[in-house]
């Protein structure tokens, strides 16, 4: 009784320090918040600058900040709208096939993972993880070109799942590897055939990963610059990432329109982020620590 | 969730399926080109709206595709026309774009009556040409040289230093003022090879060495056989070291511009390309600059103005529309070169004026006729673009030693620059060999 | 004998007709991956044994394993790969760094760490072209005004590490919020044993934390070195000109489109590859047999 008082005690040192080491953990935190958050300061600052103020004091915030370096973007710059419906067009159906093939095969590969065909598969399919982009893709400009997929949303949406594969295959194979087979044992003595089994059972299963796969998938198909400046040539199917970076070209000055337009590009991302973000952790979770 | 995703899906692809309808097919010109400026993309603009505005009968568009020259601009063309996407007109001086005209894709403009009736000069067409032949239509010409704040320059008491040696009592005397003499922007590789270019280009051509950069790319002479290459060091050195700001090797173009244009600096060392993007900066203030060629030694006499053609642009002949592209080019050359020039305050090669020139750009043209020049176009070869980056790779080295006395790939004297120069094109050779 | 040979193939019966459902469900994968990766990985292969030099030329004669003489004794070629691992050692270890020390300062859930965890996360929904680009004037604008010190882009023996931090500042989310993942398994009441048994804060943290969360490093430590050792897009935008900043992706770049020497930077590229899985066998196989003895 008297241990136990001791304890509960908000008088007694134990406690107080533990206040005190909460308060000093959530200062550094803080600190930490603040660093991250710098450089996006800067791009803050350069995007809410008018054009024609070009201060000394590059640090201190404009005194006459202006939506003008948005407007100009969103109705003077063309590419922004084309930007806007191509990053759109491409990586909702890019990050939806890649969801629908992974998970298929990343369930077989994690279910035989004992043989030794699935082990080499595995390996192959992974190895798209460790080849430097520039080793192949002048072969893959070539045969895209000559099968009229270059500029095209198609023939980005392809390449671009393809190159994405290696990276998720391994987190769902991983995770794929921690759901008990019990559940799918039960479904396939009721009768149930592999699709349906699969489609019905395990798919479901899948929601966290595939969420999280989703939203990872959609952040590096969204900011991809390698494969999209090599693949999307005609300015009408130029992505965002592309347009955004027209303006960082060296050549030009107008770095106030440059970074309202990184701001705008990035808003569709966050959204996305920010609605999700609690299953990215759930996911990863379960998925990259086992793989 | 099933039926969900594949109406997701199939929505998605019949939008991007949308990307290839097209209607009734006009004949399409694609001009590949490195003209990441604003101004100059709207001025290319009109140029082909004058040219569609002035052929009625023709049913044409065009397709302009840029890239960022440093980075991006060759690796695109080159992907492109490997494939066979042959683009109609290719923004480029020949030179640099050998492969192309060896494998049969540039056409030859030798012939060109349009051309000839400009009447231009042996070091102008010298930047169009190849092993002889024309290969390009050139457009304008860039130069480079010391823009100045007028306004500290009037406060200080400045005087225009006519030698190399009151050049440096300038930048002295603004340092002990408290003014940064110079925006300097060295993490781009056009800025180190621009300060060099009035000693190098000059002096190599003053001696009849034409065909310089010919025999260092075939190893033929060495770096150290030319006494250009050290003097440009030397006095480029004196020029930036001592007084070089905290952002000199880590600023690019438009970070120097800034630096210029905000008055932290009273001297901006910057080529002529970018009096546009300085005029669009300053538009509505009461900023004013001037420019002046460099002085280079103590001789007291007028500065060669360097010319090297800046636009210029090849017809590929195995494009589909080439005919229709090079009526559109002669049309520019012949109908546009006084709207060129507006839109974009470029001097224009055919020396064209309009009533709006301003007078920096007249002035360029004067000294541009009186012939006191000295044409990249007059040597045999340009530097391929392999070379460049070396040659510019040294020369960045040599920047960050003397501006921050860091000392890079060995590199703490005007000699060992040009030994780590030399070092790197024998490097090129020693590739160009496999 | 006589006994198990019916019974083994009627196994391999049900095999057969096992595998070729599972091949059903391979199929769209190995396809995809085979037409963007595996085929043209394949078609590249030849080029590296020809003296091809423009890729628009259609000239291109066998000219056998010079390219990899030339590359393997050649000091420029070594020199990016220096800088490669030089810079991911250094990429690898501050991501590791910053990430696990965030995921420690809030890997217990509570609205505040939420909160945190989203904003660490933040760096990575950016692109990493658009990413340098800021960080350039971070160096310039804020570091450079607030210390008055040259940037470190700018000066060719600090460009190696002032990439690893950008770049750590970009991934280290995603490396944090792996570590969270792993410490979030921790069962609670090993720390609790270990409390009653009087182990301090430090021991709980070697002797618990530490072997729990090995699987965490192997998993950050594949990724970051795969990341690493192919950075391409980072230093293509701040070290164009800095051969001390040049990393070997960069270096097979502008050997293939740059400088007109594709089939050099085709060898180049086999070499990297090689290299990278090598080296990523390597370390994993070590990682994994730390995770056996944890």
């Amino acid at each position: 009784m008297e241990e136990k008082l001791h304890v509960y005690n908000p008088n007694t040192k134990t406690h107080r320090r533990k206040v005190r080491n909460e308060r000093i953990r959530k200062l550094f935190v803080c600190l930490c918040v603040v660093v991250v958050l710098a450089p996006f300061y800067v791009a803050i600052l350069y995007a809410f600058k008018p054009a024609t103020e070009i201060t000394s004091n590059r640090l201190a915030f404009t005194k006459n900040p202006t939506l003008e370096n948005f407007r100009r973007v969103i109705f003077e710059n063309p590419l922004f709208g084309i930007g806007l419906r191509n990053s759109l067009i491409n990586t909702i159906p890019c990050v939806l096939i890649l969801m629908a093939c992974t998970s298929m095969a990343a369930w077989v590969l994690a279910r035989f993972d004992h043989l030794r065909a699935y082990k080499i598969l595995y390996a192959v399919l992974t190895l798209g993880l460790l080849v430097p982009f520039q080793c192949f893709v002048l072969p893959l400009y070539l045969n895209w070109y000559n099968a009229g997929l270059v500029s095209t949303n198609i023939g980005f949406i392809i390449a671009r799942a393809g190159l994405q594969i290696s990276i998720s295959l391994t987190a769902i194979t991983g995770f794929v590897k921690t759901v008990p087979r019990e559940l799918e044992q039960a479904a396939s003595i009721d009768g149930c055939n592999r699709f349906q089994l699969f489609w019905k059972i395990v798919f479901p299963l899948m929601t966290p990963i595939n969420t999280t796969q989703l939203v990872l998938n959609t952040l590096f198909i969204w900011n991809d610059y390698s494969t999209a400046i090599i693949l999307l040539r005609e300015k009408e199917s130029k992505t965002l990432t592309l347009a955004q970076i027209q303006y960082f070209n060296g050549k030009t000055t107008e770095l106030n329109e440059a970074f309202a337009f990184f701001i705008l590009a990035m808003i569709p991302i966050l959204a996305l982020y920010l609605s999700c973000q609690r299953y990215i952790i759930s996911g990863i979770t379960a998925g990259a620590v086992k793989g | 969730m099933k039926k969900l995703l594949s109406l997701v899906l199939a929505l998605a692809l019949v939008l991007s399926f949308t990307a290839f309808a097209a209607a009734d097919e006009p004949a399409k010109i694609t001009v590949f080109h490195y003209m990441v400026e604003g101004n100059k993309q709207a001025g290319l603009e009109a140029v082909e709206e004058a040219f569609k505005a002035a052929n009625p009968d023709l049913n044409v568009e065009f397709e302009n595709i840029a890239y960022s020259q440093g980075t991006d601009y060759w690796p695109q063309l080159e992907t492109a026309i490997a494939a066979g996407d042959n683009p109609e007109i290719i923004m480029g001086n020949p030179g640099l774009y050998s492969s192309l005209i060896e494998e049969g894709f540039i056409k030859d403009l030798s012939d060109n009556e349009v051309i000839k009736a400009l009447g231009l000069t042996s070091g102008d067409m010298g930047d169009v040409s190849y092993q002889g032949k024309w290969y390009a239509y050139p457009v304008d010409f860039k130069s480079w040289g010391v823009f100045y704040n007028t306004k500290i320059f009037a406060e200080q008491g400045i005087e225009l230093p006519k030698t190399h040696t009151e050049l440096l009592a300038v930048c002295q005397k603004l340092q002990d003022a408290g003014i940064a003499p110079w925006a300097q922007w060295y993490a781009d590789g056009a800025s180190v090879d621009i300060e060099m270019r009035p000693i190098v280009w000059t002096k190599a051509l003053q001696n009849g060495d034409n065909d310089m950069f010919e025999k260092l790319m075939s190893g033929e002479k060495k770096v150290t056989d030319y006494p250009y290459f050290e003097e440009g060091l030397r006095v480029w050195g004196e020029r930036m070291t001592g007084w070089a700001r905290s952002d000199a090797t880590s600023n690019k173009q438009t970070d120097a511009n800034e630096v210029f244009i905000s008055g932290q600096a009273a001297m901006l060392y910057q080529g002529t390309w970018d009096i546009g993007s300085i005029e669009n900066a300053i538009a509505g203030s009461d900023f004013e600059y001037g420019f002046f060629l460099c002085p280079t030694d103590d001789s007291g006499s007028n500065p060669v103005l360097n010319v090297q053609v800046d636009q210029a642009f090849m017809v590929n002949q195995k494009a589909e529309q080439a005919e229709l592209a090079s009526k559109f080019m002669e049309f520019w050359l012949t109908d546009c070169m006084g709207l060129w020039s507006d839109k974009t305050n470029q001097p224009c090669i055919t020396g064209a004026t309009t009533e709006n020139t301003p007078a920096l750009l007249l002035s360029l043209l004067e000294t541009k006729a009186s012939g006191n020049t000295a044409c990249y176009g007059d040597f045999t070869a340009p530097f391929s673009s392999a070379f460049t980056s070396a040659y510019r790779k040294a020369l960045t080295a040599w920047a960050v030693y003397c501006c921050t006395g860091t000392e890079a790939s060995g590199v703490s004297s005007v000699e060992t620059c040009l030994s780590y120069m030399q070092e790197l094109f024998d490097e090129e050779i020693a590739q160009a060999a496999l | 004998m006589t006994n198990t040979l019916p019974s083994r193939k009627l196994k391999a019966g049900l095999g057969a007709k096992t595998h070729l459902g599972n091949l059903c469900f391979l199929l769209p994968t190995i396809l995809l991956f085979s037409i963007v990766v595996l085929i043209p990985v394949i078609q590249g292969i030849p080029y590296s044994f020809t003296s091809w030099k423009s890729i628009v030329s259609t000239n291109h004669p066998y000219n056998g394993l010079a390219n990899y003489k030339y590359l393997l004794g050649n000091k420029y070629f070594r020199m990016s790969l220096k800088v490669t691992f030089s810079f991911t050692l250094q990429y690898m270890f501050l991501s590791m760094l910053f990430g696990f020390g965030l995921a420690l300062l809030i890997h217990k859930a509570s609205s505040f760490n939420n909160v945190c965890r989203t904003i660490f996360f933040l760096p990575f929904t950016t692109s990493v072209t658009a990413g340098a680009i800021i960080w350039s004037y971070v160096y310039t604008d804020i570091y450079g005004t607030l210390t008055g010190l040259v940037s470190p882009l700018g000066l060719p023996n600090q460009i190696v590490p002032a990439m690893a931090l950008m770049a750590s500042w970009r991934d280290m989310g995603y490396a944090m919020l792996i570590f969270i993942a792993a410490l979030q398994t921790v069962p609670k009441d090993y720390y609790e044993a270990a409390t009653v048994e009087g182990a301090n804060v430090w021991q709980q943290f070697i002797y618990i934390t530490i072997p729990n969360i090995v699987p965490a490093f192997t998993t950050n430590v594949t990724l970051l070195l795969a990341w690493g050792l192919r950075t391409f897009d980072l230093p293509s935008v701040v070290a164009q000109n800095m051969q001390e900043g040049q990393t070997t992706a960069m270096y097979i770049y502008q050997s293939i489109f740059a400088n007109n020497k594709a089939s050099l930077g085709q060898a180049a590229a086999i070499i990297l590859t090689i290299i990278l899985i090598v080296l990523t066998q390597i370390v994993t196989r070590a990682l994994r047999r730390l995770e056996v003895e944890a």
